[in-house]
């Protein structure tokens, strides 16, 4: 707790300093928190060069702000909600250029209603993920999600944040992000299926 | 009691552990008599496992040096950009504060000669008699009647050539044997330019640079006098006839004729001019005076003259003749 307590002290220090425009607290800042960053970015784009302009931008955004964050939300949800919003934005001006991209959720609505073809006698779904090659099918079911889903999944699942700074993080109500979570969970679980059914 | 579909819409929840205990508890009742929400329940279990053990990548080594350099280079054009303007304060404030006072004189100074140049001289020289009141007068009518860009242009610089730019009805006034002066020579004390002269030459250079109308039109206007102006010329014809016999030194009698604009203000000019160029002015009158200079001075004067106004006509000038020459100028308003 007083380690908890500590490091809370020392980053307000160091937010204090950044408002008076000092770089090397606000290069503290970067180190403890571009690695958190980094993943929810390269999960939410699917793709590294974007994840590290998105955290660059993130925290240049957060340099420009920085006076006017008065810690009404902890330090680690106001820089996810930046790279969130750099990430959507990234995402969109990809999804112009590059055109439209295979959504999953059309997919699965169009397999609603059927049963799930689940053989006994296959090995579990735990012992195929464990493969390795089964890793990519995942990211791959993943990336696939439409961006407000991936987003729930990215932050809930992979950064294990509380619903109501998720909630806070995306503008969402914490009811909108546990069924977008679970319908989310829903998606991957049934690509991962299509995808070792095939061969 | 809850449905198969109500209950097999909270497995996600269950699979992250996200369930009440009620709920949970409920759906673990169910799990034992239902084998395809066990099996999919398995399936989500297995899912929120993978992508929560997924594992963390680590951030380009640059990323942070890259992030850095950009921070620092926004807040160096930042500051870069207040510093010049106002770093360090004792040098510039005094430096941006004389610029101010200089500006703001150069525009108080501006905006004064600005004025100066619109007003025209109003008050009549004190030197001029009472009885040339009306003449001024008629002067003023008809110098508001006449454009202004009716005064011919002669630019400083070309040599004056007196013979060939006299109008061919002028005649040059021979040379008359004139009595001895009675009255001593009038030699205006040295002075300065009065201001309203200054400004009448300043308005009549940018009046001169103003495109005139034609010369035939200008000399139109010169043959058609009002009945006043008439008036007022028989009344200077008297006054030159009268002048003649002035020339009492025995030294040739020059004629110079200027048309001006305003006819006030030429007798002060003329007082200056001809001191400034070593002359002596004999008498003055009204319309007309008399002077006396160095013969070669004769063109520096005729070319000073000239900005006063157009000069109709020109002295001749003798060369083989006497070093000091008299000059007789007759000036009458523009029409």
């Amino acid at each position: 707790m007083s380690t908890v307590t500590a490091e809370i002290s020392e980053e307000l220090q160091l937010l204090a300093a950044c408002r008076k425009g000092d770089t090397a607290a606000f290069e503290q800042l970067v180190l403890r928190y571009q690695r958190s960053l980094y993943n929810v970015a390269f999960r939410i784009s699917g793709n590294e060069a974007d994840a590290a302009d998105i955290v660059q931008e993130t925290f240049l955004a957060a340099w420009r702000k920085i006076k006017e964050f008065r810690g009404e939300a902890k330090l680690s949800t106001w820089l996810t909600s930046i790279a969130v919003n750099q990430a959507r934005s990234r995402w969109q001006h990809n999804r112009q250029k590059q055109g439209r991209e295979e959504s999953l959720d059309s997919s699965d609505e169009a397999g609603q209603g059927r049963p799930l073809q689940v053989a006994s006698d296959q090995p579990s779904a735990m012992e195929q993920l464990e493969r390795s090659q089964l890793r990519e099918l995942l990211e791959r079911c993943i990336r696939a999600l439409d961006q407000g889903f991936r987003e729930v999944l990215v932050l809930r699942d992979m950064r294990e944040m509380p619903y109501d700074e998720v909630g806070q993080v995306l503008g969402l109500r914490e009811g909108t992000v546990k069924s977008r979570l679970f319908r989310a969970r829903e998606s991957v679980r049934d690509c991962v299926t299509k995808g070792m059914a095939q061969p | 009691m809850k449905s198969h579909e109500e209950i097999r819409s909270m497995l996600p929840a269950m699979a992250g552990g996200d369930l009440s205990k009620a709920d949970q508890s409920l759906l673990e009742q169910h799990l034992v008599e239902c084998p395809t929400c066990r099996s999919e329940l398995s399936q989500l279990q297995a899912v929120v496992a993978a992508v929560r053990s997924t594992p963390q990548l680590e951030p380009p080594p640059w990323l942070s040096s890259r992030i850095m350099a950009r921070v620092k280079e926004e807040q160096e054009s930042h500051r870069s950009w207040f510093a010049r303007l106002f770093l360090p304060l004792q040098i510039k404030l005094p430096l941006e504060a004389l610029a101010l006072v200089m500006i703001c004189a150069t525009t108080w100074y501006v905006m004064q000669d600005v004025n100066r140049s619109q007003q025209r001289p109003s008050v009549p020289p004190a030197a001029e008699a009472p009885a040339a009141a009306p003449a001024r007068e008629a002067d003023r009518v008809s110098d508001a009647q006449a454009p202004r860009a009716t005064v011919p242009v002669i630019p400083p610089s070309v040599p004056v050539a007196p013979k060939a730019e006299s109008p061919p009805s002028a005649t040059p006034l021979r040379p008359v044997a004139q009595k001895p002066q009675a009255a001593p020579a009038f030699a205006p004390p040295p002075q300065k330019v009065p201001e309203h002269i200054e400004q009448m030459e300043r308005f009549k250079s940018a009046s001169e640079s103003v495109s005139a109308p034609s010369a035939a039109g200008r000399e139109q206007r010169a043959g058609s006098p009002s009945p006043m102006a008439d008036h007022t010329m028989a009344a200077k014809r008297k006054a030159e006839s009268s002048n003649s016999g002035l020339g009492v030194t025995g030294m040739q009698t020059q004629r110079l004729r200027l048309v001006v604009e305003d006819r006030a203000t030429v007798s002060d000019a003329l007082g200056i001019i001809v001191q400034r160029l070593g002359g002596t002015i004999l008498e003055s009158r009204t319309g007309s005076a008399k002077v006396r200079i160095q013969a070669d001075r004769l063109p520096e004067l005729v070319e000073q003259l000239a900005r006063l106004g157009r000069i109709t006509e020109r002295p001749v000038v003798d060369k083989a003749g006497d070093k000091v020459l008299e000059l007789l100028i007759i000036w009458q308003a523009a029409k």
